[in-house]
């Protein structure tokens, strides 16, 4: 399958555990950054076609797409058609929401264009721990998008609630309230990440002065609580912190994970090309230069994916989701069966053998990176 | 045919650590234009990786260089020697192939314990001894001063010392001069059966064993059928030469002159160091005298990470000591590392060595255990075993009382780090002998100390209190009863055998302490808590535990960026592995010899 992902650096206000590189610039920034996104579009899709003819899934994620305007919005769309792209050809198009740009007109202008999924940056239902992770919405302004977007429901529209946990001050039973509240909305899909400290964002310092604090021990039960909510009110896990309603998983999600390719447009966006993995220039101002070179492939950092990459990929993107590893898969590239390691984390419990399938299983989702070490060594 | 071999000259170079000697060997090969000026570089002779990295010489190296005087071109077979104290065997194999020595003195540092013990090495074995004074060059030399002390323990007159800077290539051509003048030539005789003694070998895929030889009597030829006279084995030559830098085939190497041979030699158990190679069809009644076995000083375990490895490990084992026939081994099997191999060593730095040889010219990963020495166990009934591995040790119930090796140890030091010595000394159990005065600034301190407590920290901690001026030597001197005990390190309550030493009762508290703080470093967090314990006969006296990790999962591969998240599981994949799973417990290569890294002031446990 082929994808495509936009990204749009911006965010009203950076929040504190934030380690993407975006911004909070002025709105004239806006402006040249999509005149620049239309070039490299223009660029990039001739110098890839396949993607402007047989593109499935288009993300718009950020920063904050919901920032843009509906004229600004229109731009972006404009450029898709302009390539070939038509959005009754696509199975998804997906589109990242913040609560506090969640608008109407936006909306709807966005839906017109043929988005047909949206996914909410909710976090958390809990005014005090918004602020304390410096995010720019309060509870209030995300019940009210949340409402904006569940009209269009009925529209065939895909609606994501996106949360977070072990967040500092976080209780297991606030953010299993978390979980219920809008299990209990009419949202097709939910996702929830366990918040991670990168050192050098406002949230890492203060803990590492040790002026703020996260829990570790909750992360465990805030997980497999959040995980048994949700199967009973019927959404299934396929990924580790993804879950939805039967034939409602995002399919652009799914094609990272099954090694697609896909090619990204906007500062650092990713695309995995034949076989390279590559992504442009990460801040705004080198990216714009790289653009208005021409985006020349040479100053690109490339990631060739051979055998052994592959192999990697495979075996981790697997263990991730809930179909599992397929064993198979390692005995056709005449890798031996780690029957080892597999014994030592069956016997814990923590993951489970089906024929030829290994998948995660109970506390095994909370160690998922040790069980993977195990498969890669 | 004798007037050739009288211009044929067999020497090895000998001194102290860092004294020089492959820095002389590199001028020598320069002033004889061995190898072309261009392919030059520092102690040219280290060639092997580990030698370069640390600047030191591991190996001997022999290089055939030619000397041209107007009355004929000589050939002098040169050996440059290692001067660290595990590797005087070394010194030994090379000297027995030689008439003659250089000994090399650094002119600022004097005498030191392996200018003595090398020495020693020389005058055993019959050589001509020619001393040089090195480092001239440096400020702090005072060469009439040493060439009057090494003059009288030689009995060579201090005038006629070279007084050298094999640095900027002073006074060079004296020394070359006196090795043909003062250094006989072999005798040689060329008409009896062939006699050629292997001084050392090396594996290569592609032509098999290649054996260094001196050709003692007779001469030998490509196509001739020869026969290890130990193991019998018979092999067709290929081929015979000379070694400058590369190997140089030759029609024929006859008596007096050192070369390889190659016969296509693929059982490596064929072939022993110290061997005599003679003619299959006309084969010497008798053998060479060979080398003395050399006994390993301290042992260790030696496990490959992964089980299938064992056998590649074996391989790699009798391969390596081809090179170096220090090494002696015997399978065995540890609970919690399943089969390996004990194995005994020179020295700390021997078994260094040996463990990144392994790794980086096998490609085998191994984990190697806590060194210990070999413990002599006085049984209720009268007899008594030696154990070389502390999980041999029998029930406490079941033994008298244990004795361990002592060494008498030398230790040339300034006069005024004396008192900072005999404080280290009396911490590591030592018993003082005497004192003697080298001259009246240096002296040389006796003690007779348990082998166990100079193999560790010893020698750092001696370099570090004498600010890197004190030396030592050290030999065997018998075994001693002591209130020995055995202390083992339990994970999660099970006894871990390759974690046990035997350690003297005084010191068991603050060892067992130690080791659980550094165990707890090393143990990564797991997926619960890891209670670390040190006991003696089941009584705990020591613990620490490592904090279970409360999650371990990558965040969100956000947008795509599969290639950063994947470069981070490679590199834990490469700490990965060199870990060993200890019952459940995960445990890195390090950790089995944490022992040697623990700090002196070990702070207490948890
Ligand atoms: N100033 C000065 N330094 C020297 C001289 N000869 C050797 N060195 C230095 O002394 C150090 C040790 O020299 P090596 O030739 O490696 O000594 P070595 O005796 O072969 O050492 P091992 O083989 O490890 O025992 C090096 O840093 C040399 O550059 C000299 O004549 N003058
Ligand atoms: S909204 Fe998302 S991208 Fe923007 S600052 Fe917050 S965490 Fe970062
Ligand atoms: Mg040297």
């Amino acid at each position: 399958m082929q994808s495509i992902y936009i990204h749009t650096p911006f965010c009203a206000k950076v929040c504190h555990y934030c380690d993407f590189s975006v911004l909070s610039a002025p709105e004239r920034l806006y402006e040249e950054y999509l005149s620049l996104l239309k070039i490299e579009m223009e660029i990039m899709l001739k110098r890839y076609p396949e993607f402007a003819h047989h593109t499935e899934t288009i993300y718009w994620g950020g920063g904050t797409p919901s920032i843009l305007n509906t004229q600004q919005q229109n731009k972006v769309f404009d450029i898709l058609k302009k390539q070939g792209i038509y959005f009754s050809s696509l199975l998804e198009f997906s589109m990242e929401v913040n609560p506090e740009s969640c608008f109407e007109d936006r909306i709807e202008n966005a839906i017109q264009h043929g988005v047909n999924r949206f996914s909410l940056g909710i976090q958390t239902f809990h005014d005090d721990l918004l602020k304390r992770i410096g995010r720019s919405h309060d509870v209030e302004t995300a019940i009210k998008a949340l409402q904006t977007l569940l009209k269009y429901n009925s529209y065939g529209i895909s609606i994501s609630g996106d949360l977070m946990f072990n967040l500092p001050g976080q209780t297991i039973e606030t953010f299993l309230s978390d979980v219920r509240f809008i299990s209990e909305q009419n949202v097709d899909h939910i996702s929830f990440y366990g918040l991670n400290i990168a050192p050098m964002t406002v949230l890492g310092k203060r803990i590492e002065r040790g002026s703020d604090f996260v829990d570790e021990s909750v992360y465990e039960p805030m997980y497999l609580g959040g995980v048994e909510l949700l199967s009973k009110a019927g959404f299934d896990r396929y990924e580790v912190s993804n879950f939805a309603k039967p034939e409602k998983q995002s399919l652009h999600n799914k094609n990272y994970w099954n090694g697609g390719s896909y090619l990204g447009f906007g500062p650092g966006a990713h695309s995995f090309v034949g076989s390279v993995r590559f992504h442009a220039p990460e801040k705004f101002a080198p990216w714009r230069q790289w653009v208005l070179e021409g985006c020349p492939e040479s100053s690109l950092s490339l990631d060739p994916i051979g055998k052994e990459e592959r192999l990697i990929e495979k075996i981790w993107l697997s263990l991730r989701t809930s179909q599992g590893l397929n064993l198979k898969t390692l005995e056709l590239e005449s890798i031996p069966i780690p029957q080892e390691a597999i014994q030592h984390w069956e016997n814990q419990k923590m993951l489970v053998r089906v024929g030829d399938h290994v998948h995660l299983h109970g506390r095994g989702w909370v160690y998922m990176d040790s069980i993977i070490q195990d498969f890669l060594r | 045919m004798s007037k050739k071999h009288n211009l044929i000259r067999n020497f090895s170079i000998i001194a102290h650590i860092d004294h020089g000697k492959s820095t002389l060997a590199d001028r020598m090969i320069e002033m004889t234009h061995t190898v072309a000026s261009n392919e030059m570089t520092n102690q040219l002779l280290d060639n092997m990786d580990l030698e370069r990295e640390r600047g030191i010489t591991i190996k001997a190296h022999a290089i055939r260089m030619v000397y041209k005087r107007p009355e004929g071109e000589y050939i002098l077979n040169m050996i440059d020697t290692p001067g660290h104290v595990d590797f005087s065997y070394e010194v030994s194999r090379s000297l027995a192939a030689c008439e003659g020595a250089i000994l090399v003195v650094d002119a600022s540092q004097g005498i030191e314990a392996q200018t003595l013990s090398n020495l020693y090495l020389a005058i055993e074995n019959n050589l001509t001894i020619i001393p040089v004074l090195n480092k001239i060059d440096l400020p702090g030399a005072n060469p009439d001063h040493i060439a009057q002390l090494v003059g009288d323990l030689l009995g060579y007159d201090p005038d006629q010392i070279p007084r050298i800077s094999a640095k900027s290539g002073i006074n060079i051509q004296a020394v070359l001069d006196k090795i043909v003048d003062e250094i006989p030539p072999p005798e040689v005789n060329n008409d009896g059966p062939l006699q050629a003694l292997i001084f050392d070998s090396v594996y290569d895929s592609y032509r098999g064993v290649i054996n260094y030889i001196r050709i003692v009597q007779g001469s030998l030829s490509a196509g001739q059928k020869i026969k290890m006279m130990k193991s019998g084995a018979e092999y067709m030559v290929t081929e015979v030469g000379t070694f400058s830098m590369q190997r140089d085939p030759k029609p024929e190497l006859s008596a007096g002159m050192v070369g390889y041979v190659l016969a296509n030699v693929k059982t490596i158990s064929d072939v022993k160091i110290g061997d005599t190679v003679t003619l299959a069809q006309n084969p010497s009644p008798t053998a060479l005298p060979g080398y003395k076995d050399i006994l390993p000083m301290i042992f260790s375990g030696i496990y490959p990470i992964n089980p299938e490895d064992y056998k590649d490990l074996r391989d790699a084992l009798e391969k390596l000591k081809l090179n170096d026939s220090a090494i002696s081994w015997e399978p065995e099997t540890s609970e919690a590392l399943g089969f390996g191999f004990r194995a005994g060593f020179l020295g700390l730095l021997h078994m260094e060595i040996v463990q990144e040889r392994l790794d980086r010219e096998f490609n085998v990963d191994i984990i190697t255990t806590v060194p210990n020495v070999e413990y002599h166990v006085y049984m209720n009934d009268g007899s008594h075993i030696k154990i070389e591995s502390p999980s041999k040790l029998p029930d406490a119930s079941r033994y008298d009382y244990i004795e361990e090796p002592y060494v008498k140890v030398q230790i040339f030091t300034p006069k005024e780090f004396v008192g900072a010595m005999m404080t280290l000394c009396d911490e590591k159990r030592g018993e003082f002998t005497t004192m003697e005065y080298i001259d009246e600034n240096k002296v040389i301190l006796k003690y007779e100390i348990p082998l166990a407590e100079i193999m560790f920290d010893f020698y750092d901690r001696l370099k570090s209190v004498s600010r890197g001026y004190a030396g030592l030597d050290y030999e065997p001197c018998g075994y001693r009863r002591n209130n020995l005990v055995k202390l083992d390190i339990l994970l999660n309550g099970d006894p871990v055998d390759a974690f046990s030493v035997i350690i003297h009762k005084d010191k068991s508290v603050q060892y067992a302490n130690a080791i659980c703080v550094k165990l707890k470093e090393l143990i990564p967090r797991q997926q619960f808590d890891v209670a670390i314990q040190g006991a003696i006969g089941g009584k705990i006296i020591s613990r620490s535990t490592v904090k279970a990790v409360r999650k371990d999962v990558l965040a969100k591969c956000y947008g795509g960026d599969i290639t950063r998240k994947r470069k981070l599981l490679e590199k834990q994949k490469e700490g990965k592995k060199r870990m060993k799973n200890i019952g459940s417990v995960e445990v890195p290569q390090k950790a089995f010899l944490a022992v040697l890294s623990l700090s002196d002031n070990s702070s207490s446990a948890e």
